[in-house]
């Protein structure tokens, strides 16, 4: 828990301190861990940088990095399950 | 999945409620949790390009440092030049005040961290600035408009964001020209072709007078069309800007 704790962290703070590249990397990292970061930290993003006229890009890229992450952790749920 | 998780997940949340209530209720608010943040990322940021250039090759310091000098002086000596013009021909065509008071403001984040072409910076209502001021990089050249503004922080709506519209001039005849946003300071546009435009020709927005933002570096011409897509290079580098003047 302390390790999904200090990663949920970290994704929080590299929107703030590296480029978006390099934070889109971290945050779909921390996304296997805990699947909602993505969304909660494309959310904070949107909410400090946005500003009208293009979509708000960050909250649906961590939306999608969300649903592929609950779907994959599910797929190898079933996968450990099944062995 | 174990419960602990499902309740880091609802934590999880319940937090991006409260950061969107704060979007919308109390932006002040959020901007300055984060403010001490971004503050800290610059200094260290300019730490290492501090150390960076310390390590660099003396000699090469010598020699880029006269480069410097013996460029400053020229551009003295252009800037004086200039200057005398602007003197006479105000002196022909009479005077009109201009405010030239202008908010200097420190850039708390920028792309690429920023990822859009936003630009936050660290003076707010407090410090005069209002929305729909125009915003320089310094040499006076044009980047955007604030679009909103806090108490101690506004945000900066760059003319280059992709898709943007602006209304300019190219070349020595000024002629009009309808720029579109391409990103990190980059626009494109698109001329009738025999509008005679050519690589090298400077780009202007609308400022006070018409103020240079970049110059054409490529002409995209087909047989077929009777339009020409011009491509346009920034005069400044978006990544490296560390200050920004606002005309309240």
């Amino acid at each position: 828990m302390v390790v999904r704790i200090i990663a949920t962290v970290g994704a929080f703070l590299s929107v703030l301190l590296f480029p978006w590249q390099l934070a889109l990397f971290i945050v779909a990292g921390v996304s296997a861990l805990l699947p909602p970061v993505a969304l909660v930290v494309g959310v904070f993003t949107d909410a400090l940088y946005w500003s009208q006229g293009p979509l708000p890009y960050a909250t649906l890229c961590g939306l999608a990095i969300t649903l592929i992450a609950f779907v994959v952790e599910r797929f190898v749920r079933t996968r450990i399950m099944a062995t | 999945m174990p419960s602990g998780v499902y309740m880091a997940g609802f934590f999880l949340v319940l937090v991006g409620v409260i950061i969107l209530g704060l979007r919308f209720f109390a932006p002040s608010a959020l901007t300055y949790l984060v403010t001490p943040v971004w503050q800290f990322g610059n200094a260290i940021t300019n730490g290492l390009h501090t150390y960076g250039s310390a390590l660099a090759d003396k000699e090469d310091l010598v020699r880029e440092r006269d480069m410097l000098i013996a460029e400053n002086q020229a551009l003295e000596e252009s800037n004086r030049g200039l200057s005398s013009q602007v003197q006479d021909l105000s002196h022909l065509v009479g005077s009109r005040s201009v405010s030239a008071v202008r908010i200097l403001a420190g850039v708390l984040a920028r792309p690429p961290t920023v990822p859009y072409d936003t630009f936050i910076v660290d003076r707010g209502t407090d410090g005069g600035v209002v929305p729909g001021a125009f915003v320089f990089a310094p040499g006076g050249v044009p980047i955007g408009t604030v679009e909103s503004a806090e108490r101690t922080t506004a945000r900066i709506a760059l003319f280059s964001a992709p898709g943007k519209i602006s209304e300019g001039w190219v070349g020595e005849k000024r002629i009009p020209i309808t720029l579109t946003g391409l990103g990190t300071g980059a626009f494109s546009a698109s001329l009738p072709r025999e509008s005679s435009v050519a690589v090298g020709d400077i780009v202007y927005l609308p400022g006070p007078g018409a103020l240079p933002v970049g110059t054409i570096v490529r002409v995209d011409t087909d047989p077929s069309s009777p339009r020409a897509l011009v491509h346009v290079a920034p005069y400044i580098n978006l990544f490296s800007l560390t200050w920004l003047e606002i005309a309240p």
